[in-house]
């Protein structure tokens, strides 16, 4: 369990994070949502104890991370937006480097050495010479790095960033296989269609507020009370636009393009019996669908795109 | 675990310095390595002829001081700045590993590779010296010999533990090299220079005749450890190149008339003064990261 109380870091005159506060439980992947310079990696590098906050606490696992740092890094695992690798050693090497600096024993060090390979599909690669790996390759490097103490929370500083569409993908793959392992996962990212897949939590932040945290099933829900419909008709725009203005369930409607657009008050079943009254009445009904937010509608919706 | 498996037998940070980094030098174009390493082996190879052959103890001893005075901030420069200069820290931090273990990592790494160069020359320091100071007791001259490289090797290490020391603070590799250098061509040539003259200046003022070995034939023996703390000539006694001078033109001195611990102690305050850059290192990083010792 991670309960991030209060965290605030202020650098002179800036805030550039205010008063943090959110709870988030293993297996949850949080989405950490916002503009660049809105105070994301000042909240990561709070939490991976890398930065004092001026204010304020996490508690990961009942451990302090301001009181105890120490006792506290075993349970984090952190990677960086921009990291470097060691040079001049290979990838079991530099595997073999971190596992003896976290501590793994000599016993243990093979086996987990190899797990963390096969997780991140690096093990073809375990003799290459880390400076000869490609940019999508290394980041998996390091994420198997991170991995390695088997850290109860994730912080991933915009891991997708540099990455060609293809190996986006390959990260969206493995981020959900970490997420089934009950890890908690803290994903940043100015770029919306990354997390949108795989997250179950969202946080928005904007100039060092977080606006607003939660599930995301929720949040579409409380920021959509009402389903937009889109239904094309043969018939013609107009008097399907008339007829859907009289039933009680359509709030507004509108013709856009040869389609037409209402704004829906009502659950599933009462939106399946408004498709069967639309037949029943004659419309020869071509498309109709449900125009459901995303996370970028709900980004746009929520900030006002100005940074700290 | 004890703190020799701590920092030396059991340190992933020593190794990386001592063997990953030395290895990455190494894998470089086969040309590459051919045109730095034939013309050393050929003057290394030159050198032992002219040593078994003349002698010149005093030519080893140059080459010595220059090859461990410019190599020791070479190759410490960007042990920390890398660090910063690469992004890795960040990831250092967050391990198990002490502060102890990372600063002494990196510290003895740069030690072992210097001592590389110690045994490649100390040999022939010796060789030079036996061919040469025949006229000296071989328990002198061991001594003399001791002497000789406890200065070098002493100033040596005071260089790498304040280049380390710097790169961890300017956290640029390159600029900690400059800095090492330029301070080093400031204590060993400029500062002496300027002291010097000052000291001229002054006593022709006064009308006294200027002798840095005033105490040497003193009534009583305290008398002859007093250039340790004679703040007129700190500038001067304290150069290691001043230093190996006196030593190389006192060897043959009666001991009574010499200054007592000269070329010793000067070996003891560079390790001293190496040693509390080292803690003053290990203290800061400690306290950065809020790892323990």
């Amino acid at each position: 369990m991670l309960e991030v109380k209060g965290l605030r870091k202020e650098f002179g005159q800036l805030a550039a994070v205010k008063d943090l506060r959110f709870i988030l439980a293993p297996g949850d992947i949080f989405g950490y949502i916002g503009p660049n310079g809105a105070g994301k990696t000042t909240t990561l590098r709070m939490l991976a104890t890398l930065l004092e906050p001026t204010a304020g606490t996490a508690v990961i696992n009942g451990v302090d991370i301001v009181k105890q740092p120490e006792a506290a890094r075993p349970l984090i695992g952190f990677m960086p937006d921009f990291f470097g690798l060691y040079e001049g050693i290979t990838v079991w090497e530099y595997l073999a480097f971190f596992s003896e600096a976290y501590g793994i024993s000599r016993r243990e060090r093979r086996q987990v050495i190899e797990n963390v390979l096969e997780l991140t599909d690096l093990t073809v690669k375990r003799d290459a010479y880390v400076e000869t790996l490609s940019r999508g390759m290394q980041q998996r490097l390091c994420l198997a790095k991170t991995l390695l103490h088997d850290p109860l929370l994730l912080l991933l500083d915009e891991p997708a960033s540099g990455l060609d569409p293809r190996a986006r993908a390959e990260l969206k793959e493995l981020l959900k296989e970490i997420g089934a392992m009950g890890k908690i996962v803290i994903v940043s990212s100015h770029i919306l269609p990354e997390l949108s897949d795989f997250c179950n939590k969202i946080g928005i932040i904007e100039k060092g507020d977080l606006l607003l945290w939660g599930d995301v099933d929720d949040i579409l829900r409380q920021l959509q009370p009402s389903r937009l419909l889109s239904i094309r008709c043969l018939d013609g725009a107009e008097r399907l636009a008339q007829w859907l203005s009289r039933q009680p369930e359509v709030a507004s409607v509108q013709i856009a393009n040869s389609k037409v657009e209402a704004q829906f008050i009502g659950d599933d079943e009462s939106q399946a019996q408004l498709l069967r009254r639309l037949i029943t009445e004659g419309f020869k009904v071509a498309t109709f669908s449900e125009t459901t937010m995303d996370l970028e509608d709900v980004f746009l919706r929520v900030t006002k795109g100005e940074v700290a | 675990m004890a703190l020799w498996q701590r920092w030396v037998s059991e340190n992933p940070v020593l190794r990386y310095h001592l063997f990953g980094q030395t290895r990455l030098m190494a894998r470089r174009p086969l040309w590459q390595i051919v045109i730095v390493t034939v013309p050393l082996v050929v003057l290394y190879l030159w050198l032992v002829y002219r040593v078994a052959n003349d002698g010149m103890p005093e030519l080893v001893i140059t080459l010595e001081c220059l090859a461990l005075w410019l190599v020791a901030p070479l190759m410490t420069h960007s042990v920390f700045a890398m660090e910063f200069e690469k992004a890795t820290w960040d990831m250092l931090v967050l391990t198990r590993l002490t502060a102890g273990q990372i600063v002494m990592g990196k510290f003895f790494s740069r030690l072992a590779l210097l001592s590389l160069f110690v045994c490649l020359f100390a040999p022939l320091l010796w060789m030079a010296a036996v061919h040469d100071f025949t006229a000296i007791s071989p328990f002198a001259l061991s001594f003399w010999l001791l002497q000789t490289q406890l200065v070098v090797v002493g100033w040596a290490v005071l260089l790498t533990a304040v280049t380390l020391w710097l790169s961890y603070w300017l956290k640029r590799g390159m600029v900690a090299a400059a800095v090492a250098f330029a301070g080093q061509v400031f204590i060993l040539f400029i500062l002496p220079a300027l002291w010097v003259l000052f000291l001229v200046m002054f006593y022709a003022s006064v009308g006294r005749p200027l002798d840095p070995f005033e105490f040497r034939f003193g009534q009583d023996s305290w008398l002859r450890y007093g250039w340790m703390i004679d703040l007129r000539f700190v500038a001067l006694f304290y150069n290691p190149i001043f230093t190996l001078a006196g030593l190389w033109f006192l060897r043959d001195t009666p001991s009574a008339q010499t200054p007592i611990l000269w070329g010793t102690w000067q070996g003891i305050v560079y390790l001293l003064m190496a040693s509390l850059f080292v803690t003053a290192l290990l203290r800061s990083v400690a306290k950065a990261t809020k790892k323990p010792l």
